[in-house]
């Protein structure tokens, strides 16, 4: 899949191939995840070492076809954001579950849009986990529903509205489950309303919401650890 | 399909050297056999013992043969500085262009969760070590300004804030002589940001 014209994208990662080129791992907002290979990208004089890092939009062109074209053209499209300590471990995370979750060249138009979002809002966050939490929980809703395996937010797996008050359990299959009050795993409804409304999340809501992303994304990882998430101690 | 000997073991071999493709790899075997077969052995030699011995320091990780390294052992070094680095060959540059008198730790790499390298990989509890010893007055922080070195700069930063002690990060921008034009942008932003005061 060859790219006509210059297209927005954000490096996700990259990775040092033979002597002096790099393996780019791109998220462009056309043909979704891209593998480009950028030859040469680690001389001093291509320039290109500085532009191809994570968090600078970029404007690209690649050609050839198969599995990984070649970086033919880039360009700064903005200013590198400068995400620093947590928020920069959140934008290193958002990349990872990304590389985890994405397959290659399926257009995501609104993917690409949400990342976006999400790292202008970690831009302008603080570094209070209080701030941050609510910005990647939206982030990891987002993307489910993008890949078409979305929560299940505002009914129970029998069909009825939840209750705020009420706990449920999350399963995978069949969405929230009733449970007693004080069961290990339960969440309270108030926590997925507040998910599916994107609303700020309290105290409370923050740790169910996390654990409930946890155990749904560690579902659809199948097993591969997040290590980005050893980060945040 | 090649016929294995000696010879071309020893051109296979010299294929792991950065840089060294199949005609040079061969260029070199040709070489030591022909015309610098003392040399060859010498190199062999210096291989076999270096493979063998060198190990890392016990304080400050960069690569040594000693279980602790020549710069932690010298007695005339001000032990209230500590310079983070990722590599040892930066020790060795650090030591070469600059007057720093101070200590090293080496992390033998840079935080990149998408690489599985994350803190444990890096040392870091070897560095909380010596920071919990409470003679570092002033961290030095000398990682790259890559997206990699920022994050192992910000989560070192996160650790000294641990321990009551002063962190810096050296500068980076315009290279000495550098017309901004022919910066690239990413440097320049970080010189940018990275401005101090005039005296
Ligand atoms: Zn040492």
């Amino acid at each position: 899949m060859s790219s006509a014209e210059l297209q927005p994208a954000y490096v996700l990662h990259t990775r040092r191939f033979a002597e002096n080129s790099l393996l780019v791992e791109l998220l462009t907002r056309d043909c979704g995840r891209m593998t480009v290979f950028a030859k040469g990208a680690l001389n001093s004089r291509s320039g290109r070492q500085g532009l191809l890092q994570p968090f600078t939009p970029l404007m690209a062109v690649w050609r050839g076809r198969g599995e990984t074209p070649s970086l033919h053209r880039v360009e700064p499209a903005g200013p590198a954001l400068r995400l620093e300590y947590k928020r920069l471990y959140c934008g290193l995370y958002l990349n990872e579950l990304l590389l985890h979750l994405l397959g290659r060249q399926e257009p995501q138009l609104a993917i690409f849009a949400h990342y976006t979002a999400t790292l202008s809002a970690l831009l302008e966050s603080t570094d209070q986990h209080a701030t941050l939490e609510p910005v990647l929980r939206q982030f990891e809703c987002r993307l489910l529903e993008e890949l078409g395996i979305g929560l299940h937010l505002t009914h129970d797996h029998a069909g009825q509205p939840l209750n705020a008050e009420t706990y449920y359990q999350y399963r995978i299959e069949d969405g929230p489950c009733l449970c007693e009050t004080h069961h290990p795993l339960g969440i309270q409804g108030a926590t997925f309303l507040a998910l599916a409304n994107e609303t700020i999340l309290s105290d409370q809501q923050r740790k169910e919401a996390r654990r409930l992303l946890r155990h749904v994304l560690d579902y659809y990882l199948q097993g591969r650890p997040l290590k980005s998430r050893s980060l945040f101690r | 399909m090649r016929e294995p000997s000696l010879l071309q073991d020893l051109i296979d071999s010299l294929r792991c050297l950065p840089g060294v493709g199949p005609k040079s790899a061969q260029r070199m075997a040709f070489h030591l056999l022909e015309r610098d077969r003392a040399g060859g052995e010498r190199l062999a030699l210096a291989l076999d013992k270096a493979m063998a011995r060198i190990g890392r320091c016990r304080r400050c990780r960069t690569l040594s043969e000693h279980d602790v390294c020549h710069l932690c052992r010298r007695t005339d070094r001000d032990a209230s500085f500590l310079c983070v680095v990722e590599n040892p060959s930066d020790v060795m540059v650090l030591e070469q262009a600059t007057d720093y008198r101070g200590f090293y730790f080496v992390l033998g790499g840079r935080l990149s969760p998408l690489d599985g390298i994350g803190p444990e990989e890096l040392g870091i509890d070897q560095l909380r070590e010596r920071l919990a010893e409470q003679t570092v007055s002033e961290l030095i922080l000398a990682t790259t300004t890559t997206v990699e070195g920022e994050a192992t700069a910000h989560y070192i930063r996160g650790l000294a804030d641990e321990y009551d002690c002063h962190v810096t990060r050296i500068a980076h921008g315009v290279p000495l002589g550098g017309e901004l034009e022919y910066v690239d942008s990413g440097t320049l932003a970080h010189a940018f940001a990275g401005r101090r005061q005039l005296f």
